[in-house]
């Protein structure tokens, strides 16, 4: 008699491949400063009647000084100087369209509508980071050389050319994963105190994505958003203090005749369902609205390295 | 509904026309890259590079993202324009060259648009840019050249000089007892060299400059 091996039994009770019950993410940069203090927040422009902010940036509490008058002299007036930034708002969005048949019918791993709904906010937050390295790269005051990695002296470059423009602490850094690396090589050679600094070693550790450690007291983030910059030859990053950069998001609540509508608690992402009855499909569209600029070009550089 | 029937051992029956097979378009190979805006080189007066003993300027992009620095819920770009110009930025057009700097490509995700100096190639399964270096200088320097970017002032070219030096300086305060930064000084004090006696590329006759 002939044994009943696997073979015997494959395709009839035995299939090819079972599904495990873990979902594996594909790799991707997950890192996002959103809600990060080093930001400027203004909030939800729901029912505010505009689609854009304007941000007052008035020269107030030490911006001006008093000079020395004579006993008597009539003083000439000061105008207050003052100048604005404006958050327009815009839409970014996301749409998945699952058949009842590679959804909920086939679904034995928890991939159905519901799970694409909250892997939008992850989708959202990487939207967000995406825009912020758009807005980074493009300050006036630039630090590094093309065509060269960046090392310690650009990120001193940087830190100078902020401190020079009495800019505020703390100061934060974004950089490109290849600036992040030249940097680490860089600190790895170095001698002298820097070697000895905590700091140093802390950041040649790995750690998860985004950030990446503290050098000098400037919290340093690592994101493959960083643009490119010299027609793809090198990598924009930045260093910047809180005040450069600012944002405003919205939220269309109540949504009036949404069906089915879900809001992830902590992020201003709308994600509603839209059923086609005649293809038999489930839509899942996210919509966030966003506003984000830069607010004080002088308060950020630039870090152009090699990419 | 009426059935003709034909007769199938007519040698003069029917016959089809045929054409050419082309490649559709959900088969023609796209760009495995994120979908983009579209954008614009903008140049600032305080942004400027020296490469290869030249003063060429560091360029930035204007992204038509709606959302993104001013730009409308429409992608109009003109609110960010103007904030663009109140800020001394310049605008460079797309047609500034014969052909235009923008390539657009047709991406698994939409529209990718990159320079016309990156070309994107599949390697190993990746999709990586070859950037051409020199096209893109040579790019610069008819900006300059051409009068759409101003010649450097002294005194912005003094402050990158002026940072340079400083570096050289720190690094010299190190390089006896670190290899590294002696290393890296050797690199600054030529680039500093370079500086000192690099040039802009000079204005060509009959335009402004």
């Amino acid at each position: 008699m002939a044994l009943t091996e696997y073979s015997t039994l494959s395709g009839n009770a035995r299939v090819a491949a079972v599904l495990a019950q873990e979902i594996v993410l594909k790799l991707a940069d997950r890192a996002s400063l959103h809600n990060h203090s080093s930001l400027i927040n203004f909030g939800n422009m729901a029912g505010r009647g505009s689609a854009a902010l304007q941000v007052p940036i008035v020269g107030l509490d030490g911006s001006d000084l008093l000079a020395s008058a004579a006993d008597g002299a009539v003083v000439a007036n000061t105008t207050l100087t003052s100048t604005a930034a404006t958050l327009t708002i815009g839409r970014f969005a996301l749409r998945y369209d699952l058949t009842d048949l590679g959804g909920a019918i086939t679904d034995s791993i928890g991939l159905n509508a519901q799970r694409l709904a909250e892997s939008m906010v992850g989708s959202t937050v990487m939207a967000f980071q995406n825009a912020l390295c758009d807005v980074t790269d493009g300050f006036t005051t630039t630090a590094g050389v093309s065509g060269v990695d960046m090392s310690v002296d650009d990120f001193y470059s940087a830190q100078f050319a902020l401190t020079l423009a009495s800019v505020p602490g703390p100061y934060i850094a974004i950089l490109h994963p290849r600036q992040l690396a030249d940097f680490q090589s860089s600190l790895r050679a170095e001698y002298g105190a820097t070697q000895y600094v905590m700091a140093t070693q802390d950041m040649l550790n790995i750690k998860g994505q985004g950030f990446a450690g503290m050098f000098n007291g400037v919290d340093i983030f690592v994101s493959s958003r960083v643009p490119t910059a010299n027609a793809g030859a090198d990598r924009a990053g930045a260093m910047f203090g809180r005040g450069a950069v600012g944002y405003v998001e919205g939220s269309p609540f109540p949504i009036v005749g949404a069906a089915g509508v879900v809001t992830p608690a902590g992020t201003p992402v709308v994600v509603e369902f839209d059923r086609v009855v005649g293809g038999g499909t489930t839509s899942i569209l996210a919509s966030y609205y966003l506003g984000i600029g830069k607010l004080q070009d002088s308060m950020g550089v630039s870090i152009i390295t090699d990419a | 509904m009426a059935v003709t029937f034909t007769d199938q051992t007519n040698a003069a029956g029917s016959t089809f026309a045929g054409r050419p097979a082309t490649q559709t378009a959900g088969g023609a190979p796209k760009l495995n890259l994120p979908t983009n805006a579209q954008w614009w080189y903008i140049w600032h007066p305080a942004r400027w590079q020296c490469i290869d003993g030249e003063w060429l300027p560091v360029l930035a992009q204007m992204r038509a993202t709606p959302g993104v620095n001013a730009v409308d819920k429409d992608g109009d770009t003109s609110g960010a324009e103007t904030k663009l110009r109140r800020e001394h930025w310049t605008v460079i057009p797309w047609d500034i060259i014969e052909g235009g700097y923008v390539i657009e490509y047709d991406g698994v995700r939409g529209p990718v648009r990159l320079s016309r100096w990156e070309t994107p190639r599949m390697v190993a399964g990746q999709v990586v840019i070859t950037p051409d270096e020199a096209g893109y200088r040579e790019f610069l320097r008819g900006l300059v050249s051409s009068g759409v970017v101003r010649a450097p002032d002294p005194y912005t070219t003094d402050a990158i000089k002026e940072r340079q030096r400083f570096r050289v300086a720190e690094n010299s305060k190190r390089a006896a007892n670190d290899p590294e930064a002696a290393r890296r000084l050797e690199a600054d004090k030529a680039l500093l060299a370079q500086m000192d006696s690099a040039k802009v590329p000079p204005a060509k006759a009959g335009r402004r400059g």
